[in-house]
């Protein structure tokens, strides 16, 4: 058999179709990691590591300082002191009064 | 000897990737930390807005009816010192989202807090990934409320009552105001 009738299979397009096929498994995995249950813990909105400093920035924000974790539920110790008496400058009595 | 030709991986492009990966890591990790100085600095912006309407709710006198005066004073604010500032182009949330809100908290509706409260809504990170959304701020002053002109000759008119029974009624009150203060 001459030399120059001997077909050999070209393998141009074989990167191309190892790239498609290696993108669509990145694809699926980046796809199964985003929608684990186990990411969404960490990494999320609403996840409870960033709740955290969501909730101490907006305490801190307000207040500028944070309460401690035994006086959680009482008024904001910005607001009374440690007697239980409001910080604000309050009338004694109803103004205008009789 | 037979000559190998075998292919050889070449790691040209490893670096660039690795670098690629970390490089994205370290950048949305330090846009966290910059939307969290954004996010305080924009707050101290409001807190001195919203301390400034404290201030000209305090002292606000329409010399109007006594009942319609905390409105006013409320409006005032709103108009002339809160929209005075350009807040809505801070915040990197949609008009509809930001939910900048005033309101003033007036003696007869709150008698323990009287100032004013600005609350505004801003994104808490630029990436959902690391803790992005919506989170509501709020900016309290409670300087309280000066007793206006109308508010002081009623108690004064109802101190001169005792000696001179139904004067407020017969007198014309603004003859007991006086010139320099608001008469209490």
């Amino acid at each position: 058999m001459p030399l120059s009738k001997v077909k050999v299979k070209k393998e141009k397009g074989q990167t191309a179709v190892e790239y498609i096929l290696l993108l669509a498994v990145i694809v699926v995995l980046v796809q199964s990691i985003y929608n684990n249950q186990l990411f969404k813990k960490v990494f999320s909105a609403e996840s409870p590591f960033f709740q955290v400093f969501k909730n101490q920035s907006k305490i801190n924000y307000t207040h500028a300082l944070m309460p401690s974790s035994s006086s959680q539920g009482q008024p904001h110790p910005s607001y009374v002191n440690e007697k239980g008496q409001s910080r604000f400058f309050l009338p004694l009595t109803p103004y205008p009064g009789n | 000897m037979s000559r190998c030709f075998c292919k050889k991986n070449k790691n040209i492009g490893q670096s660039t990737l690795e670098f690629l990966l970390v490089f994205s890591f370290v950048l949305s990790f330090l846009f966290y930390f910059v939307k969290i100085t954004y996010n305080a600095t924009t707050g101290f912006l409001f807190h001195y807005v919203n301390f400034l309407g404290s201030r000209a709710y305090l002292v606000f006198d329409s010399s109007g009816p006594l009942e319609q005066d905390d409105t006013s004073a409320e409006n005032y604010v709103r108009e002339k010192i809160i929209n005075r500032y350009p807040l809505k182009q801070l915040l990197f949330t949609s008009e509809s989202s930001q939910g900048i809100n005033f309101k003033a908290l007036s003696p007869q509706n709150s008698p323990k807090f009287i100032g004013t409260v600005l609350s505004f809504k801003q994104e808490f990170s630029f990436s959902k990934i690391m803790g992005g959304g919506l989170i509501e701020y709020e900016s309290e002053s409670f300087l309280g409320r000066e007793p206006t002109r109308q508010e002081c000759l009623e108690r004064v008119c109802k101190s001169m009552e005792e000696i001179y029974p139904g004067l407020c009624a017969s007198q014309n009150l603004q003859k007991f105001v006086t010139f320099y203060d608001n008469g209490c």
